[in-house]
């Protein structure tokens, strides 16, 4: 038998612990041919979905219904650096006025050991940034290349707004930046009067903490 | 001699004095390029005679002379064939005969009802919205989250078989030209097509076809 979940096939065995993952764990059972296990089966954990499934599309749709909160939960990671950005900007609410608003950007880094993520002790220390989408309030993690960043940054430490940045990558030359102006993935970067086409590089942590002007 | 540099004077001169009867120039394009051409002269006695002087003045002029058809398009591949070069005394210039093939591919889509069995209808009538693929592989897309069972995987595999060896074999009328190898491909949209009193689909197929045009 398989268990076809988002229209991709899966073992029977996996496929139930998916659509428990998916359903819940207190939720009916979707297909009375599994009912009467049903509140036997364990939802699949995250180590499971990156372990079992070689499959991408596999892998896609479990961590689409693990959630980033179970991921979270799941895998103990370590809080290395957090930061929160204070900014005011203009909104235009519902009736169509603008207002001017105040908030707070918090940006958290955090450290995974291989063995935590994958089982793997012989891994290296994995590193995630997390923050919130500010007009959703929605929670995202960027996986990012602390040693680069530590490379970058001439062997310092590695903050949460350094690793932010450096999800973003541009070919203005640093210092050819007027404002950086963010809607989600999408990164707008003014240039100056001092603006230089280079070589493709990431952002500074400087540069995301005095240049980010607008975020929606 | 610099290849820019050689006049239609000084052509037709060496022409004469190489005793050039007629040249031929075979050329293949396509893709939106050209492909290298190669002028081969020819003495009264179909002897092939060397002359670098008016290799480098045709392969300027005679794109100048010429119309060629690089780039492809729809159904259009390219053209290849032969231009024939003469002198015309009269005018102290050369005449250019071209004589093409023009090479197509035409993709044509056919209609055909396919019969299922009772245990593929049941299957595609729950748990198929449409199937698609080409002359090696079928592709399911199901209605939604669903468990298939060890004989529907059964019958799906079979099924696999049967719809493959139908759409290599199925006859596409009004073709015209030769069927491209592994060109086949197919689509069924099972929710809309799938007759009940009948238990059929619909299948469409489609196939290219090659043909050439000389002129």
């Amino acid at each position: 038998m398989k268990i076809i979940v988002n229209n991709v096939e899966f073992p029977f065995n996996e496929g139930c612990k998916l659509l428990k993952l998916k359903h819940g764990s207190s939720s009916v059972c979707p297909f009375k041919e599994i009912e009467e296990f049903w509140n036997d089966i364990e939802p699949l954990t995250f180590r499971e979905i990156i372990t079992i499934f070689k499959n991408v599309e596999q892998r896609r749709i479990g961590l689409l219904y693990l959630g980033l909160e179970n991921l979270s939960k799941e895998i103990k990671s370590t809080l290395v650096s957090s930061e929160t950005i204070s900014k005011k900007t203009t909104w235009t609410n519902k009736e169509g006025i603008v207002k001017s608003v105040h908030f707070d950007d918090k940006y958290e880094l955090y450290s995974v050991s291989g063995e935590e993520l994958l089982g793997d002790p012989s891994l290296t220390t994995f590193h995630y940034v997390k923050f919130k989408d500010t007009s959703t309030v929605r929670e995202y993690l960027l996986w990012i290349d602390y040693y680069h960043i530590y490379r970058l940054k001439n062997y310092q430490d590695v903050t949460a707004i350094d690793a932010i940045a450096w999800t973003i990558q541009t070919n203005l030359r640093e210092g050819g930046i007027e404002k950086i102006i963010r809607q989600g993935d999408c990164i707008l970067l003014m240039k100056n009067k001092n603006s230089h086409i280079g070589a493709v590089r990431h952002l500074t942590g400087n540069e995301y903490r005095s240049l980010l002007v607008l975020e929606s | 001699m610099n290849p820019e540099k050689v006049g239609l004077e000084v052509a037709v001169q060496c022409w004469k004095d190489v005793k050039i009867n007629h040249c031929i120039m075979d050329f293949s394009c396509g893709g939106d390029e050209m492909q290298d051409v190669d002028f081969v002269f020819y003495g009264e006695n179909e002897n092939v005679l060397p002359s670098d002087t008016l290799n480098d003045f045709f392969k300027h002029e005679v794109f100048e002379k010429v119309d060629f058809y690089v780039n492809s398009g729809d159904e259009y591949i390219g053209e290849f064939g032969t231009v024939r070069i003469e002198l015309n005394e009269e005018q102290a210039d050369f005449d250019y005969t071209k004589s093409t093939t023009s090479e197509h591919s035409e993709r044509i889509t056919e209609s055909f009802i396919y019969q299922l069995t009772d245990e593929e209808f049941n299957i595609f009538r729950d748990k198929i919205e449409d199937i698609n693929g080409e002359g090696r592989s079928v592709n399911f897309n199901y209605k939604s989250d669903c468990i298939i069972s060890d004989d529907e995987i059964s019958i799906l595999e079979k099924f696999e078989g049967k719809i493959i060896h139908f759409i290599n074999n199925a006859i596409i009328k009004n073709e015209h030209g030769d069927p491209e190898e592994e060109s086949e491909n197919f689509e069924c949209d099972v929710e809309d097509t799938l007759n009940t009193a009948e238990k059929t689909i619909e299948i469409l197929v489609s196939r290219s076809f090659y043909y050439t045009v000389s002129e």
